[in-house]
């Protein structure tokens, strides 16, 4: 089978799929956040090949912005968590329903 | 052979991606992950985007991995999952049933849609808008516009300057040159071809200079520490091209460009970074110097356009015309997907994005410092409240009842107030 753009688009519909199924089937929070960056590796790629084949930079530019605002989001985001863990003792989101979740 | 090893790696990142959701423990659903990411950065590697791969591996596999497996060992949270507390399955699920079996099922639709429904994505491609540029290199032609059929392309360059390249729709385009001194119109019909470069030059002495267009290469120069250079006979005689080498050795010169007829562009040649010495002589008599590019430097990656022109010293009726060289210079085009090409992006048309994730990230850098630190204050103050007053009572209580206490007492609140009895 050639390695044609169809190829990279599946591999990365894929990925971005097992990372909706982390997000839904961890319980644990930190492993539920490295769902989410694996779903935006998958978009990642995607836009990759998508630039590659129009043969524009706009896409690798989006691939650029999007790690930063990742890197952001995983401050951010680990931050909470270890403030979560600091109060509750616990990171499991099964427990964490004061907001009625 | 490197399809299957793209395959490979393909089938790597997706097991790996499975074995980080299905393993118990945290750091090694990392390290799956990490691996995940390095197959990425090899498909871009494959994917033209070298810049992305390094991106991909410092910033994602290396910073934001690290801070995750910190996190992890820092909270010591690689076995939580398995310390679940047990909640029944279907209240675990009952919410999200419906919502997998339609993604579920969206999925396996999408994936047969571009599996059996031959290709959806591969369209034709259209092609870089065809560009040009309009250098003056007429002396006495003061000044002109030039115009499409949809109205004014380039005006006002001046004599011995180049406008900077603009778009121009593919196809066949007739170009009108009004030069306004003399109200004169001049036409000049072009092909212009998808990803091509050209440039409309206006040449030649006297009231009534000529225009013509050229074929320009500012594509990707692959040879490194080099320039592509070309040169244009804006001269009323043909003239040769002679690089002399040595001042004192006739024989050491060597013929760069044997003739070039007026109105003619030579081919593209690639030259090394430095200084050069280049002199155009007249063709027919190769002793006649006309001119020499004194110590003239070429850059790099640069994409130079060395028009030979002649030059009136004195205007007016007895003008002496002199020859003289005018080198267009403009940077090539940096390869796609590379440093270069990305670092242009960010700095013209992404300039505003680029701000706002400027701001994002303060932002995101003050959430983290205000989330961490508040949580920090209030377990430090508790912990100082406790020490300071539990150690010491605990001491003193056992002193007075007689007896060891080895519990701490329930509510340290209290005993201010017992003390204080």
């Amino acid at each position: 089978m050639p390695v044609t753009i169809d190829t990279y688009v599946i591999v990365s519909m894929v990925l971005f799929s097992l990372g909706v199924m982390g997000v839904m089937l961890r319980r644990n929070a930190i492993l539920v956040f490295m769902s989410v960056e694996l779903m935006l590796n998958a978009t990642n790629l995607a836009l990759a090949s998508f630039a590659n084949q129009w043969g524009s930079e706009s896409g690798h530019l989006f691939v650029f912005f999007i790690i930063t605002v990742a890197a952001a989001e995983v401050a951010v985001g680990l931050a909470l968590i270890v403030a979560i863990f600091r109060s509750k003792k616990s990171i499991n989101i099964d427990e964490l329903h004061q907001m009625e979740g | 052979m490197l399809e299957l090893v793209i395959v490979l790696v393909m089938a790597l990142a997706i097991v790996s991606a499975f074995l980080m959701l299905i393993t118990n423990n945290a750091v090694h659903s990392a390290l799956f992950l990490i691996v995940t990411m390095m197959c990425i950065a090899f498909l871009f590697l494959t994917l033209n985007a070298p810049f992305l791969a390094m991106i991909q591996i410092t910033v994602y596999a290396g910073a934001i991995m690290v801070l995750f497996l910190f996190v992890i060992m820092l909270l010591g949270a690689d076995k939580l999952d398995a310390a679940t507390v047990e909640t029944p399955p279907e209240r675990r699920y009952r919410l999200f049933l419906p919502l997998a079996t339609a993604l579920g099922f969206a999925l396996i639709v999408m994936l047969g849609a571009v599996i059996l429904g031959g290709r959806p994505l591969d369209r034709e491609v259209p092609g870089r808008t065809p560009q040009i540029r309009v250098i003056n290199a007429a002396p006495d032609a003061g000044e002109f516009e030039v115009h499409t059929p949809d109205g004014v392309l380039v005006s006002g360059v001046p004599f011995r300057e180049a406008s900077a390249f603009v778009d121009v729709p593919a196809g066949e385009t007739r170009l009108l040159v009004h030069f306004e001194a003399q109200d004169r119109m001049q036409e000049i019909s072009v092909a212009l071809e998808p990803n091509s470069t050209s440039t409309l030059i206006v040449y030649g002495e006297g009231a009534e200079p000529q225009i013509t267009v050229v074929a320009d290469d500012i594509s990707t120069i692959e040879e490194s520490r080099s320039s592509r250079v070309a040169v244009f006979n804006a001269y009323g005689t043909p003239i040769s091209m002679i690089d002399p080498r040595s001042e004192f050795d006739e024989n050491d010169t060597i013929v760069l460009i044997p003739e070039l007829a007026p109105g003619q562009i030579s081919d593209t040649f690639y030259v090394e970074t430095g200084a050069i010495d280049w002199t155009f002589v007249n063709a027919a008599n190769t002793s006649e110097r006309l001119f020499r590019l004194n110590e003239h430097e070429i850059g790099i990656d640069d994409s130079e356009l060395i028009l030979f022109i002649g030059e009136p010293t004195i205007s007016g009726a007895n003008a002496i015309v002199r020859p003289s060289a005018l080198p267009i210079i403009v940077e090539a085009r940096p390869s796609f997907g590379g440093p270069r090409a990305i670092g242009y992006m960010l700095f013209t048309d992404f300039m505003l994005p680029f701000q706002l994730l400027g701001l994002l990230l303060l932002a995101s850098m003050v959430g983290a410092i205000v989330l961490t630190h508040r949580e920090a204050e209030r377990a430090k103050g508790r912990g100082v409240g406790r020490r300071r007053v539990s150690r010491p009572l605990v001491n003193v209580i056992a002193s007075q009842v007689g007896h060891e206490v080895t519990t701490a007492t329930e509510e340290p609140a209290q005993l201010p107030e017992k003390m204080g009895e």
